[in-house]
C-alpha cells in the first residue's frame, strides 16, 4: 500500500468543503471521504503479484563501460497494470534509468531496459525488483518488492592495452635480429641471411658460406615457450589508495592488475607460457596452463573479482606456491609494494630463495603523491613532511639496490607509468635470453 | 572499543551487536541525568526570595523585605496576595482595621476600593497618581494630587503620633492635599497623608504614602524611615501585602476561539491531514536502500604524513635537514654527472663551476651545519631547492 502525489490534493480539496459548511462535522465527512476514496483505489489497483519479472543474464563489461540489463516483465492478471517498476542495482552498479513507467493490458508483456555503468571492479550484483500498481483514480497504490537475482561481471579495465602495439612492435624487431649480442644459451637459431655491413663477423655461418658465393650469417631469434609466472600480492599493502590524478588508478591492487595484464598478453603473444596467482596470506585467484587465446579471458576473469585484504602477506606460501608451479626456470614477476615494511615480512628470504632458480622481477607501484609532498616546501610543517617523504624515497632506492645486489631485477614507476616499464623491462630480458 | 581493535572477523560476531545496543543508550541517558541533577540543584539553591520592588519577599534595594521581616518579628502577620480575591479573603479573616499595602493602587478599580472600604480595610497606598485618586474618590472623596517634588528628607510638621515618633524621615515622591473640612493630617509636606478612619460609612483609614522609598530595603534603615514604615503598617495583627496583577480583572478574559471565523479550526486540521498525507506519500519509497559493500583502503601517504608530523612535534630540524640535504645531493650527482659515491664536497666544487656561486657557499649548504629552528630550516629547503633548478638550468 502507497500514497500518490494526488492523496493529499484530495485532501486539501476538502478545504472547499470546510469553507462551505463551516463546522467539525464537514470535516470528519471529507475525512471519511477521502478514506473511503483511497481504500476503493487500493482495492481495485492489479495486484503486484500479477506481473512477472524475469531477467536475462548479463555478459562481463568492461569497467567504465555501458551495459543494459533488460528485465521482462509480463501481466499475467486480469486488470490492467499501471505504475511504476523500480530495477534496483548497487550503487556501484552505476544503474541510470532504474525506474520504468509501467502500463500493461492483460496478457501483455514487456521489456524494460536499465544501462549501467559499474564504477568499481568484481561481481555487481541486482537488488529487489519492486513493483507498485496504481489504481484507477490514481491516489494509491498497491507495491511489492521481490528478489530477481541478477549479476554483472565487472573486469578490469584493461587501459595499459594502449601500449600493446608498440610493445609488440619492438617484439617482431627482436625476431629475426641479427644473434650479435645476444647469443647465448637462451637464443635459438632462427635463419641463414646475406651478410650486410656491421653484421658481427662471428655470427658468419663459414659452412654455408663456404656452400655460396657470397658470405652468410646465421640470426637468432628470441626463446620461445619460457614459463612466465605472475604472482599478484593482494595483502595490506595492496590496498593502499594512491594520490593518483582524475581519473587515474586508486588502489594499488588496480596498478597492478593492469601492469600484469599488459605483461601477460605481451608474453603471450612471444609465444611465452603464462601463469598467475594473486594471493595474500593464501592463494585468492589462480591461471594455470591457459592457452595463448584463452589466456587474456581467463586472466580478467580471475581478476575481475579480486580485492585487497587487511592481511600480511605470506611469503613463504608464496616460495611454495612457485615452486609447485614453475619446476624449470622461469621468469617470476612479483607484483607488491617497494617498501620497508613488506621487506620485513619476509620478502627478503622468499626473493633469495626464488632468485636462486629463476629469474626474478619485483615491479612496485609508487605513491605519487610522495613526490607531491616531497615538493611542497611552503611552511614548517610541510617541509618537515617533505624531509619525511625524501626519507621514505632514499629508503625505498636503499630496498631496491639491496635487491639489485640479490640479483632481482626490480621497476618501480608511478600507476601509470608501472605497466610500460614491466612491459619494456620483460622485454629487455627476453632480448638479452635471461628467460 | 574493544571492537575496532580486533581484526574483522576474529571477534566473536554475536556479542558485538549487543554490546553497541547497550552502548548505544548510555549517552543519552547521562545527559538526561545531568540535566535533571542540574534542574533539581538549581531549584534547591534559588532562594524563595524575589528581585520585585516593593514585595514583602524581595531582597533588591528596591524590595521590603527588610521591613516585612521587622514586623513579622514584633509578631504582625504579613501575607502577600497577588489577587485581589485572596486580598479580599485575607482582610475578612483579619477583621475590620486590618492593614492593606496596594503596591501598585493605579491597578485596583473603583468597585474593588469600595469592596475593601466595605471590609473594613485600613488602606495604606503606595504613591498613588490622580488616577488611581479618582476610582479611590467613591471611597475616600476629595484626595487629590499636589505636585511631584524630587525626593529629600523632611521633619514630621505634623503632630501625628506616627510621624513625630519617627522624626525626619525621607520625603517627596508625590504630595497630597485632603479636601478641606476634612479632619486629615499631612506631614512630610504633604507626602504623607493620613484620611481618619469614617465611622459613618465603615471606612477604615486611608494612608497616601507620597514617598515609598520609606518601605524599601534601601532606605528603611536611615533617619526615620523605618520608624515611620513600621508606625504606618503596624497598627494591626495583620498586614496583606497586595501586589496588584494587571491580569487580574473581574471580566474574564475573551477566549481567542471566538475571535476566528468558525472555519479556522477544521481547516487548520485539513491542512495538517494534508501535511500527513504528504508525508505518508513521500516516505514509503519505491522498495529498499540497497548497500554497497565497500572494499577495504588504506591511504599510502598516511605513514609519511604521520612521519612528517613527528618531526614537527620534535621539532628535529637536524634529522629534517639530513634527509633535504641528501636527497639533494642525490639529484645533484646525477645533474653534474657524478657517481653515487661522490663526496659532498666534489659535488660542490662541481655545482659551483657550473652555476657560478661560490664553492663554500654550496658546501655549506649541501653538508653545513644543522638549522638552529623552524624557520632557518625552511629557508635551507628553499635554498636547496633554488640551488637544484640553478643546476637544473644550466645543465640543459
Amino acid at each position: 500500500m502507497a500514497l500518490t502525489g494526488r492523496a493529499p490534493l484530495l485532501v486539501l480539496a476538502g478545504l472547499v468543503a470546510v469553507a462551505l459548511q463551516p463546522g467539525w462535522g464537514a470535516f470528519w465527512a471529507w475525512l471519511a471521504v477521502c478514506a473511503v476514496l483511497v481504500g476503493l483505489d487500493a482495492a481495485l489497483a492489479a495486484s503486484p503479484r500479477s506481473v512477472s519479472v524475469q531477467r536475462a543474464p548479463l555478459a562481463a563489461v568492461r569497467l567504465g563501460e555501458p551495459r543494459t540489463g533488460e528485465l521482462l516483465v509480463a501481466n499475467t492478471g486480469r486488470r490492467r497494470v499501471r505504475g511504476v517498476l523500480r530495477d534496483a542495482w548497487q550503487p556501484s552498479a552505476g544503474a541510470r534509468g532504474e525506474r520504468h513507467r509501467l502500463d500493461l493490458p492483460p496478457g501483455e508483456r514487456r521489456r524494460l531496459s536499465t544501462v549501467l555503468v559499474p564504477t568499481r571492479r568484481g561481481d555487481r550484483l541486482a537488488d529487489r525488483v519492486t513493483v507498485r500498481c496504481t489504481g484507477p483514480l490514481g491516489l494509491a497504490a498497491r507495491q511489492r518488492s521481490r528478489e530477481v537475482p541478477g549479476r554483472v561481471r565487472v573486469l578490469p579495465p584493461f587501459t595499459s592495452r594502449r601500449h600493446l602495439p608498440s610493445r609488440l612492435a619492438r617484439l617482431r624487431e627482436l625476431d629475426g635480429r641479427s644473434a650479435v649480442q645476444h647469443r647465448g644459451q637462451g637464443t635459438e637459431f632462427d635463419s641463414l641471411r646475406d651478410y650486410v655491413d656491421g653484421d658481427d663477423v662471428r655470427s658468419i655461418d663459414w659452412r654455408a658460406t663456404a656452400r655460396r658465393q657470397s658470405v652468410v650469417v646465421r640470426t637468432w631469434r628470441p626463446e620461445r615457450d619460457r614459463r612466465v609466472l605472475l604472482v599478484l600480492d593482494a595483502s595490506r599493502t595492496a590496498a593502499a589508495r594512491l594520490g593518483g590524478g582524475p581519473g587515474g588508478v586508486e588502489v594499488r591492487l588496480d596498478a597492478s592488475i593492469e601492469a600484469a595484464l599488459l605483461t601477460a598478453a605481451l608474453a603471450a603473444r612471444a609465444g611465452d607460457r603464462v601463469d598467475l596467482i594473486a594471493h595474500d596470506r593464501r592463494v585468492r585467484a589462480r591461471v594455470r596452463g591457459a592457452s595463448r587465446t584463452s589466456l587474456l579471458p581467463s586472466l580478467v576473469e580471475a581478476l575481475a573479482g579480486l580485492e585487497p585484504s587487511l592481511v600480511e602477506a605470506d611469503w613463504d606460501a608464496v616460495t611454495g606456491q612457485v615452486r609447485s608451479m614453475a619446476r624449470q626456470r622461469a621468469l617470476v614477476v612479483l607484483l607488491t609494494a617497494l617498501d620497508t615494511s613488506v621487506l620485513d615480512s619476509g620478502l627478503l628470504t622468499a626473493l633469495e630463495q626464488l632468485a636462486a632458480r629463476h629469474t626474478v622481477v619485483l615491479a612496485a607501484v609508487d605513491d605519487p603523491s610522495l613526490a607531491r609532498l616531497a615538493r611542497e616546501r611552503g611552511d614548517a610543517e610541510q617541509v618537515y613532511t617533505a624531509a619525511a617523504a625524501e626519507t621514505a624515497a632514499a629508503e625505498r632506492e636503499a630496498t631496491a639496490a639491496l635487491l639489485r645486489r640479490l640479483g632481482v631485477e626490480v621497476v618501480h614507476a608511478a600507476p601509470e607509468e608501472l605497466a610500460p616499464a614491466l612491459a619494456d623491462r620483460y622485454l629487455a630480458l627476453k632480448a638479452a635470453g635471461r628467460l | 572499543m574493544s571492537a575496532l581493535l580486533e581484526a574483522p572477523g576474529a571477534g566473536s560476531p554475536d556479542t558485538g551487536p549487543a554490546a553497541v545496543g547497550r552502548g548505544r543508550w548510555r549517552g543519552p541517558l547521562l545527559v538526561t541525568a545531568l540535566v535533571v541533577g542540574l534542574v533539581l540543584l538549581l531549584t534547591l539553591l534559588t532562594p524563595s526570595t524575589s528581585r520585585e520592588a516593593l514585595a514583602a519577599d524581595s531582597t533588591a534595594p528596591e524590595g521590603a523585605r527588610a521591613v516585612a521581616r521587622v514586623l513579622q518579628r514584633e509578631g504582625v502577620r504579613v501575607r502577600q496576595e497577588r489577587t485581589f480575591d485572596a486580598t479580599l479573603a485575607a482582610v475578612r479573616a483579619g477583621g475590620p482595621g486590618t492593614t492593606v499595602l496596594v503596591t501598585d493602587p493605579g491597578l485596583v478599580p473603583q468597585q474593588r476600593w469600595e469592596a475593601l472600604a466595605d471590609a473594613g480595610a485600613r488602606l495604606v497606598l503606595a504613591a498613588p497618581d490622580g488616577d488611581a485618586l479618582e476610582e479611590l474618590d467613591a471611597v475616600a472623596p476629595g484626595l487629590r494630587t499636589t505636585g511631584t517634588p524630587s525626593a529629600r528628607t523632611l521633619p514630621p510638621g505634623c503632630d501625628l503620633a506616627a510621624a513625630t515618633a519617627a522624626g525626619r524621615a525621607r520625603a517627596g515622591g508625590r504630595t497630597y492635599a485632603a479636601p478641606g473640612g476634612s479632619d486629615a493630617a499631612s506631614c512630610y509636606g504633604g507626602s504623607y497623608v493620613v484620611l481618619p478612619a469614617d465611622p459613618a460609612t465603615g471606612r477604615g483609614e486611608v494612608v497616601l504614602l507620597g514617598q515609598p522609598d520609606v518601605l524599601t530595603n534601601r532606605w528603611a534603615a536611615l533617619e526615620g524611615d523605618g520608624a515611620l514604615a513600621l508606625r504606618t503598617l503596624g497598627t494591626s495583627d495583620t498586614v496583606v501585602w497586595y501586589l496588584p496583577d494587571p491580569l487580574d480583572t473581574e471580566t474574564p478574559l475573551v477566549p481567542l476561539a471566538s475571535l476566528a471565523p468558525p472555519w479556522t479550526g477544521p481547516a487548520a486540521a485539513l491542512l495538517l491531514a494534508a501535511g500527513l498525507t504528504t508525508a505518508l506519500w513521500r516516505g514509503r519509497r519505491l522498495g529498499r536502500l540497497v548497500t554497497e559493500p565497500l572494499p577495504v583502503v588504506v591511504r599510502a601517504a598516511e605513514t609519511v604524513e604521520g612521519h612528517g608530523r613527528l618531526y614537527a612535534g620534535a621539532r628535529a630540524t637536524g634529522r629534517a635537514a639530513a634527509a633535504l640535504r641528501s636527497a639533494t645531493l642525490l639529484r645533484l650527482r646525477a645533474l653534474v654527472r657524478l657517481d653515487g659515491t661522490a663526496a659532498p664536497a666534489d659535488v660542490a666544487d662541481q655545482v659551483a663551476w657550473l652555476t657560478g656561486l661560490p664553492a663554500r657557499r654550496v658546501l655549506a649548504l649541501l653538508d653545513g651545519p644543522d638549522p638552529a629552528d623552524d624557520a632557518a630550516l625552511v629557508q635551507l629547503a628553499a635554498d636547496l631547492d633554488d640551488l637544484e633548478r640553478r643546476v637544473r638550468a644550466r645543465s640543459t
